[in-house]
């Protein structure tokens, strides 16, 4: 099913419900190049990269508030229902949970210019290994769940939430690895602390792009299935 | 952590179950009883009761096979697209169809388990059980006191003068309207603002006691002011009286029911929670009706 | 050319300026419609008005001062002897000269009036031939300067509309002064008889007995014009007629707007209609003949002193006549209360005659009495069944078993046979009819203004 479905009487109500797709698709875009520009930085140890993640928040801020206030405007002028309120609502989430994607890209900057800048030591490559997997993953997460609300695809958000373990694993297996490198040589501490903090961020990404498909679900199929997943 | 499968397993059953294109949504549950209808056209504690209701002008059939409960202490919200039969359906529960030359109506419909169709039945206490206001209002040519004291009368609810005087206070403070009118009571009805003799009409129904109110787009002719007011006076009515209202305003329906019935081409399309209704339509028609893709 | 001749050359004439102008029209632009101002049609009409108009004008002045100018142009030339000098001589002999003319038998054999009829029908045949020369130069010259205004920019539709508005001015003109005319004749011969009589005793007599004295000694040498017992009279004869039409006019109303179905009603309202449709001679000789001796014998059989012409007689049978004014326009307003009143009444549990008493006559109220005002000044203006069946001696009675006589039926006797137009008697009629004439005109705009009241209520 192609979303939002076309159709209305008033043919400039599809036109702005598709502009509000657009922009969570475009915000989506940002946010995503976001997440990986602080994935590299960390990789590639390119401190001005992750300089450029750090400004480049407030676009992502900005592209949020635009995204709000045309949400309030279709709400006000238009006010949805059934399909279309679905929609305005998933859009809407989606949109909140975007931008805290793009904080924890911001964040993970930030930590890399500490763990990266500071004189002296440098932290042991081992470590920074753990990063790079679960960058990757959450990157992948990311980029199936902007798929899935590119093309408001049923199966493909089904499949992405069936994955949503998998970024857990790999963070608990991580913490894990960390957890023993302290215990071999307390001078690393200083480095782990950041680094946990900064897998927690990739592990946050993941759960934001499980949100999305979330919604997506709950646009097509009109049932709220959040929380469903906790026992 | 099965609970995502549980949501597989819960969306695969509702791919098979529910045919493709004409019902949306999932957990679809009605009573195969009930002909087409999507939700749940039984109420718990109906007043009333309507089974395989056909009507027919002359050869013409305007409403097909519905099947509804009203429930009482509640506002059931009839929509649907102009000339699908919704008054024609809302005058089949107080007979006003019998009015009308060449108007058959088949089928049953039950007012606290009797039914009115009965031969039997006698219209006159019908109707003064089960009154109604008009998408115009029309209130008679005679003055503010005689207009809400006429139903009373004509039924001899009132043993005095005293008496129907209290009536007459009471029913247009319930219909809030005492405070504007209670000066110029001998004023003619007609020299109201259309929005006052709405809710004299209101007042004049409500002054016979009725048990069940229906409204046939009472709204429709007034201001968004006047509209609210009548809203809240619905509002007010639903803990005493059980109503059904037919309104071309979707958020009025939204606003003021708690049960929606969707009526499309003279079929009851779907019945349902208006919450429910409203976000989450489980009929294609419904769907692009309320979305405003009708058409 | 004679006048009808004239009259089929003049329209001839006009339907060519139609097609010429039309033609012209297209000329201009060579067929693109479009560049015109006005359809092609237009042009056409606003030739043939060029054409038509002034030449028919100028046929109906000729038609309308021809004969006064030939008279006066022949007897002019007759011998001094014949001419005499008052008006009336005059006009005795152009009748003479006109019945010599047409060769009828009371033509004198005097030569002179042959002379003059024959002068007559010279001059008539060359009114006859300038007239023709007029309406075909006329026609030319309208015709040419029609034709020379049409352009391309000329704006022929608005003066075509113009024209047309003046025509139908025109024609509600000659209604409206008609009945002008009609009153003020009217008044000029009653201000004549109030000068005989005062107004006083015309309005406020007790006798009315209009015979007037051939001889100054005669019995009851002057004539009484107490009009009041006409007028009770016409009131006795309208309220019987009232009493019948308007309970009867109403509940067949009631019954066909409310009860019947359908098939009743088409079929009952166009019968109930053509009573108003008997002429009213019928029903007069009906109620002379058949209700009257009804009345009289019923009458007597309960030892009542009934007179053969009786008021009751002609008050039942007018009632009759009146009913479908009655039943037909109180159908009308009962229909055209609006639906909405009935559901109303019907919601709150009213049966179908409570809505009809209470609700659905008040509504229609306004209405119902207009039409009993019309049907009032009808019953009023009504003359022909009173002649025939109420009797015309002018008893000042409340007693409806008695000859009573109307207004009307006074001014018909009055006024037949031979009269001499300047005795009261004769002029008596004109202020009965100017009374008459009043009161109904008073009826007619309370009937007028109630019904307009009612308009604005539903609208
Ligand atoms: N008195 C009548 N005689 C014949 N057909 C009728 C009559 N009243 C309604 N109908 C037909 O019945 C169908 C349903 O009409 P109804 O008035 O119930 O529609 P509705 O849903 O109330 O429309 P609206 O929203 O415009 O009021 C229409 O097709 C209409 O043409
Ligand atoms: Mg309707």
């Amino acid at each position: 099913m192609s979303v939002p479905r076309e159709g209305h009487i008033v043919r400039r109500y599809d036109g702005e419900l598709s502009h509000l797709h657009y922009l969570v698709l475009e915000m989506g875009a940002l946010a995503l190049t976001q997440v990986k520009d602080a994935r590299d930085a960390l990789c590639d140890r390119d401190l001005t990269l992750a300089q450029r993640v750090i400004a480049r928040e407030k676009d992502v801020d900005a592209c949020e508030l635009r995204a709000d206030s045309e949400i309030v405007q279709l709400i006000a002028l238009r006010t949805p229902v059934g399909s279309d309120l679905r929609l305005v609502f998933a859009v809407s989430k989606s949109i909140t949970d975007l931008e805290r994607v793009g904080d924890e890209a911001a964040r993970i900057a930030n930590l890399g210019l500490q763990l990266l800048g500071s004189e002296g030591a440098d932290p042991n490559p081992v470590l920074l290994h753990d990063i790079a997997s679960m960058g990757a993953l959450a990157v992948g997460q990311l980029e199936n769940a902007l798929r899935v609300v590119d093309r408001w695809d049923r199966n493909l958000a089904e499949d992405l939430l069936e994955a949503h373990e998998e970024l857990d694993f790999e963070f608990q297996a991580a913490f894990r690895r960390l957890v023993t490198f302290i215990m071999q040589d307390p001078r690393n501490i200083g480095f782990a602390v950041n680094i946990v903090l900064i897998i927690k961020a990739f592990e946050r990404i993941g759960e934001h792009a499980q949100n999305l498909a979330e919604y997506v679900l709950y646009q097509i199929a009109g049932r709220d299935i959040r929380h469903r997943v906790e026992p | 952590m099965n609970s995502l499968l549980e949501l597989k397993t819960a969306m695969r059953d509702e791919r098979t179950e529910v045919k493709p294109a004409k019902r949306l949504g999932t957990n679809v549950s009605f009573d195969r009883d009930y002909g087409d209808t999507v939700g749940e056209v039984t109420a718990s504690n109906a007043r009333m009761v309507c089974r395989d209701v056909n009507v027919f002008y002359g050869p013409k059939q305007a409403i097909h096979g519905v099947n509804l409960d009203i429930g009482r202490n509640e506002v059931i919200a009839l929509i649907g697209p102009s000339g699908c039969g919704k008054s024609t359906f809302i005058r089949c529960l107080n007979r006003m169809n019998d009015t009308i030359v060449g108007c058959r109506v088949t089928g049953s419909i039950q007012l606290d388990g009797q039914d009115i169709y009965d031969p039997q039945m006698d219209v006159v206490p019908l109707r003064a059980q089960i009154g109604m206001v008009f998408q115009k209002p029309n209130p008679f040519p005679k003055s503010i006191y005689e207009n809400v004291a006429y139903g009373p009368r004509i039924h001899g609810l009132t043993q005095n003068k005293a008496e129907l005087e209290e009536v007459v206070e009471n029913s247009l403070r319930r219909a809030g309207l005492w405070d504007e009118v209670k000066d110029s009571l001998d004023q003619p009805g007609t020299s109201l603002s259309g929005g006052q003799q709405q809710r004299l009409c209101i007042a004049r129904t409500i002054a016979v006691n009725p048990e069940v109110i229906l409204m046939d787009e009472p709204c429709s002719a007034l201001d968004p002011i006047a509209t609210a007011r009548i809203e809240q006076l619905i509002d007010e009515l639903r803990m005493q009286f059980t109503i059904a209202i037919v309104t071309h305003s979707m958020q009025q329906a939204a606003r003021v029911s708690q049960r929606t019935a969707y009526f499309h081409l003279g079929k009851l399309i779907e019945v349902g929670e208006t919450a429910q209704v409203f976000t989450n339509p489980r009929h294609q028609l419904t769907e692009d009706y309320i979305t405003g893709r009708f058409g | 050319m004679d006048k009808p001749t004239l009259l089929l050359l003049i329209l001839v004439l006009t339907t060519a300026g139609y097609y010429f102008g039309r033609k012209r029209s297209l000329d201009i632009v060579s067929g693109k419609v479009q560049e015109l101002h006005s359809l092609p049609s237009y042009y056409g009409y606003y030739l043939a008005m060029w054409v038509g108009v002034p030449t028919l004008l100028l046929l109906l002045i000729w038609l309308g001062f021809e004969g006064a100018v030939l008279s006066r142009l022949v007897v002019a030339d007759l011998p001094g002897e014949l001419q005499g000098d008052s008006g009336e001589r005059a006009a005795l002999l152009i009748n003479e000269i006109r019945n010599t003319m047409a060769g009828a038998g009371s033509g004198s054999g005097d030569p002179s009036i042959q002379a003059a009829a024959n002068h007559y029908r010279h001059l008539q045949a060359v009114s006859d031939w300038l007239l023709s020369l007029g309406v075909i130069a006329l026609a030319a010259l309208g015709g040419w300067f029609g034709h020379r205004q049409i352009e391309v920019e000329q704006r022929a539709r608005n003066k075509v509309e113009k024209g047309t508005m003046v025509f139908l001015i025109a024609c509600s003109t000659i209604a409206i002064f008609t009945t002008v005319g009609i009153v003020l004749s009217v008044v000029f011969e009653s201000v004549l008889f109030f000068q005989k009589v005062p107004v006083t005793d015309f309005l406020f007599g007790l006798r009315w007995s209009p015979q007037m004295a051939i001889r100054a000694d005669q019995v009851g040498s002057s004539g009484a014009f107490g009009a009041v017992p006409l007028f009770t009279g016409t009131l006795l004869i309208s309220f019987i007629a009232m009493v019948v039409a308007v309970p009867i006019g109403l509940m067949s109303a009631i019954y066909l707007a409310e009860y019947a179905s359908p098939r009743v009603r088409t079929v009952a309202k166009p019968l109930l209609e053509i009573l108003a449709g008997v002429p009213t001679v019928v029903y007069g000789f009906f109620a002379a003949l058949t209700v009257a001796p009804y009345i009289r014998d019923l009458g007597q059989s309960l030892g009542l002193d009934v007179s053969s012409e009786s008021a009751l007689a002609a008050g039942l049978v007018m009632g009759v006549m009146i009913i479908p004014f009655v039943s037909s326009l109180s159908d009308d307003f009962i229909n055209a209360v609006p639906q909405s009143l009935r559901d109303g009444a019907y919601a709150l549990g009213a049966t179908q005659s409570e809505t009809i008493r209470q609700v659905i006559i008040p509504a229609a109220l306004p209405g119902i009495v207009g039409g009993i005002l019309l049907a009032v000044s009808r019953a009023i203006g009504e003359t022909m069944i009173v002649v025939m069946a109420a009797g015309l001696s002018a008893n000042l009675t409340a007693n409806p078993l008695a000859a009573v006589t109307t207004v009307t039926t006074q001014i018909v006797t009055l006024l037949v046979g031979d009269q001499e137009f300047d005795s009261p008697k004769t002029l008596a009629a004109f202020a009965l009819g100017l009374v008459l004439f009043l009161v109904t005109l008073m009826l007619n705009i309370a009937a007028l203004m109630i019904v307009r009241k009612y308009r604005e209520q539903y609208e």
